[in-house]
């Protein structure tokens, strides 16, 4: 059937049932077939990156697109436990962005394999300390690969947060006087370790009763949060406009607020911060394998790792990245050189037994519903 | 094509016997059957990606999960801590509580625009009805995220009652709590309610309306007493069409409602994803499937009550 032969008798009010339905069964058949295939050969192609938002940018593999063309897929997830019931669901991809603390949980549920060192060329020069954090090597294999490391701790309006001659301390968010115009982050895994951190509790021996008073803790903070922010950019939003004055935040918020001349500080709280080291897992069933270890290799590099630090402000597993930022800049960041003086200074996240990341977890359902 | 196989040979033909020649003679004969047949494709579907899931869900929620390890059975473990947990029986009451008031005041405001499409625009009426559809031209998270701009403190509304001198510092009850789920919610499910609210007051008959005022009815009580009664059934439409979906939706309360604002959804939601308890979570979901059940056969029992004691 002629295209011109159908317009004009579609004009003439000529045009026959079967032949209208005919026309409308070849749009239908193309409509449903045409995007089936291109999306199967793209999905076929790069390696498949479950991150953070914030990780889904050309800045961090700058090697991968050099050496395929193409950027990686990435999926993002707004808190890791999410990505692992999601992943052990059955969804599929090549490389995850845990923290250490999570791997011995994810290996023992038999969703990673061990990343195969010699495929990376900038494992030599990642620093030794982080090769080797708590939880992450097996047997002499490597089941995690270091990326960046950085700490939670309060970011504070100078201008509108008055510390009326108080130390810095995670205190500030549970300040009363600025009930409403506070924030914290919607996962367990920072905002129920920090009410830890502030209540004094040992957090290598927890008892029972400390899950009580960390819940007891952050119910009393519910009152007085806005919101819980999922993405940083909802809360590095509120912070510019004043809306929030003092929030929870890894290092990048602060960063980003300093650069477009916001007044905030990132707290050097007293109790001492979250501290923590995250990387990149292979799973088990990783449909790219090599791809999968050229994404994590140019993760690695000097390049994505200048731009971690300088514009994320967080620190970079590669040892060789930090020759190529300034003092000042390390300073401003609050990080240093040596990743384990700022590791140690505060409290540092580790592996937790499965039953005791449950009871973290579903205490924090109870904490969401009980408002 | 029924020309060409009557014209096939009767060496091909004669293959088609058998259970082909059965289930065709069946199909004549049978009305149901012919029925089911028509039916067939979209009754697949339902049962495949609607009724199994719905199944297996009632059925793990019988289960327990022991950190990562389903233990299949039939013991009442979830629904005795749904019972026993005063918090979760508060989401689902203020779920149900927010949803009755989105319904309530998106049935309000588009009743008059319904009315005003279906009596008062004579030309171009499709060019109205395709006009109340174009939010729905974009997705709903970005209309979400629209009333989160609009909203928000240095938002739509607060900035230009500022500019207006209305307000000293910007208005924060607007955003992060239930009354923002409220309004995004209404706004969001508009078409629904308009749409079956305009088909019944488009079908009733203008000459009832005319004898009525006839028969000397005020136009407040021609409203009452024939148009009201007779546009009903596309108020209980649009009200179902309302509240079902909305109660359970986690998008919006997780976006815009903040701490006070979150509803069973998004329990739901951290059931299956962070808190690792796929059976609770099924357990939360039937709760809240048997819940509205329960509304909505009260809901209709009540207005056909109404009804008939009008007759």
């Amino acid at each position: 059937m002629d295209i011109k032969d159908t317009i004009k008798r579609m004009k003439d009010g000529n045009l026959s049932r079967r032949d209208f339905n005919k026309a409308l069964a070849a749009v239908g058949l193309t409509t449903a077939v045409m995007p089936m295939t291109t999306k199967s050969s793209q999905a076929g192609d790069e390696a498949i990156y479950y991150t953070w938002s914030g990780y889904d940018i050309p800045e961090i593999w700058p090697a991968y697109v050099e050496k395929h063309g193409a950027a990686p897929e990435t999926p993002i997830f707004g808190d890791a436990e999410e990505s692992f019931t999601k992943v052990r669901a059955g969804f599929q991809v090549d490389v995850m962005h845990p923290c250490s603390n999570n791997v011995p949980r994810w290996k023992s549920a038999g969703i990673l394999q061990a990343i195969d060192t010699a495929k990376l060329s900038n494992w030599n020069d990642v620093v030794p300390a982080l090769q080797s954090v708590p939880g992450t090597q097996f047997d002499g294999e490597q089941w995690f690969v270091p990326f960046e490391w950085g700490q939670t701790s309060v970011t504070y309006r100078t201008d509108l947060y008055d510390l009326e001659g108080q130390e810095e301390s995670w205190g500030m968010l549970w300040n009363e006087k600025y009930a409403g115009r506070l924030s914290i982050i919607d996962a367990a895994e920072d905002s129920w370790w920090c009410a830890a951190i502030y209540a004094g509790i040992d957090t290598k021996n927890l008892k029972e009763e400390d899950f009580v008073t960390v819940l007891d803790l952050l119910k009393k903070q519910q009152d007085l949060l806005r919101f819980r922010q999922s993405d940083m950019t909802t809360v590095e939003q509120a912070l510019a406009s004043g809306e929030i004055v003092a929030a929870m935040t890894w290092n990048s918020s602060p960063t980003a607020l300093l650069a477009q001349g916001v007044p905030v500080k990132f707290a050097n709280v007293k109790e001492g911060g979250l501290t923590w080291v995250c990387g990149v897992v292979l799973t088990a069933d990783a449909p790219h394998y090599d791809k999968a270890h050229d994404l994590i290799d140019a993760m690695l590099g000097t390049d994505c790792g200048k731009f971690l630090v300088e514009d994320y402000g967080y620190g970079h597993a590669n040892g060789k990245t930090f020759d190529l930022v300034s003092e000042e800049d390390l300073a401003a960041r609050g990080l240093a050189k040596d990743a384990m003086t700022i590791l140690a200074s505060g409290t540092f996240l580790e592996a937790q037994t499965e039953e005791i990341e449950q009871k973290i977890n579903r205490d924090w359902g109870d904490l969401i519903s009980s408002m | 094509m029924v020309d060409r196989s009557l014209a096939l040979p009767d060496s091909v033909a004669k293959k088609t016997t058998g259970p082909f020649q059965w289930l065709k003679s069946m199909y004549l004969r049978s009305e149901p059957f012919r029925g089911y047949v028509m039916l067939s494709p979209t009754l697949l579907i339902m049962i495949v990606a609607l009724g199994a899931p719905v199944l297996f869900l009632f059925v793990v929620s019988f289960w327990t999960q022991h950190l990562l390890d389903f233990t299949p059975g039939f013991v009442f473990d979830n629904y005795i801590t749904f019972l026993e947990k005063g918090n979760y029986q508060n989401l689902l009451w203020r779920s149900i509580k927010i949803s009755g008031f989105v319904t309530i005041l998106t049935v309000l405001l588009a009743y008059p625009m319904a009315y005003f499409i279906a009596f008062r625009v004579t030309k171009n009426k499709l060019i109205w009805i395709i006009l109340i559809t174009v939010p729905f031209w974009t997705s709903y998270l970005l209309r979400v995220f629209a009333w989160k701009i609009i909203l928000g403190y240095n938002g739509v509304v607060n900035s230009g009652l500022a500019e207006l001198g209305w307000i000293e510092a910007p208005l924060e009850f607007i955003l992060y709590n239930p009354f923002a789920v409220v309004v995004t919610l209404a706004h969001a499910w508009a078409a629904f309610a308009i749409l079956p609210i305009y088909v019944s007051l488009e079908k009733i008959d203008r000459s009832l309306l005319e004898a009525a005022t006839d028969l000397g009815d005020t136009p407040r009580q021609r409203f009452f007493r024939i148009t009201l009664p007779l546009s009903m059934a596309g108020v209980v439409a649009a009200s179902l069409l309302v509240f079902i979906p909305t109660v359970g939706d986690f998008v919006t309360p997780a976006l815009v409602g903040g701490p006070k604002g979150l509803m069973i959804g998004n329990l739901i939601q951290l059931q299956f994803a962070k808190a690792n308890n796929w059976p609770m979570g099924a357990a939360l979901s039937v709760i809240s499937l048997m819940a509205i059940t329960g509304i909505v056969c009260a809901f209709l029992w009540f207005t056909k009550r109404i009804r008939t004691q009008d007759l």
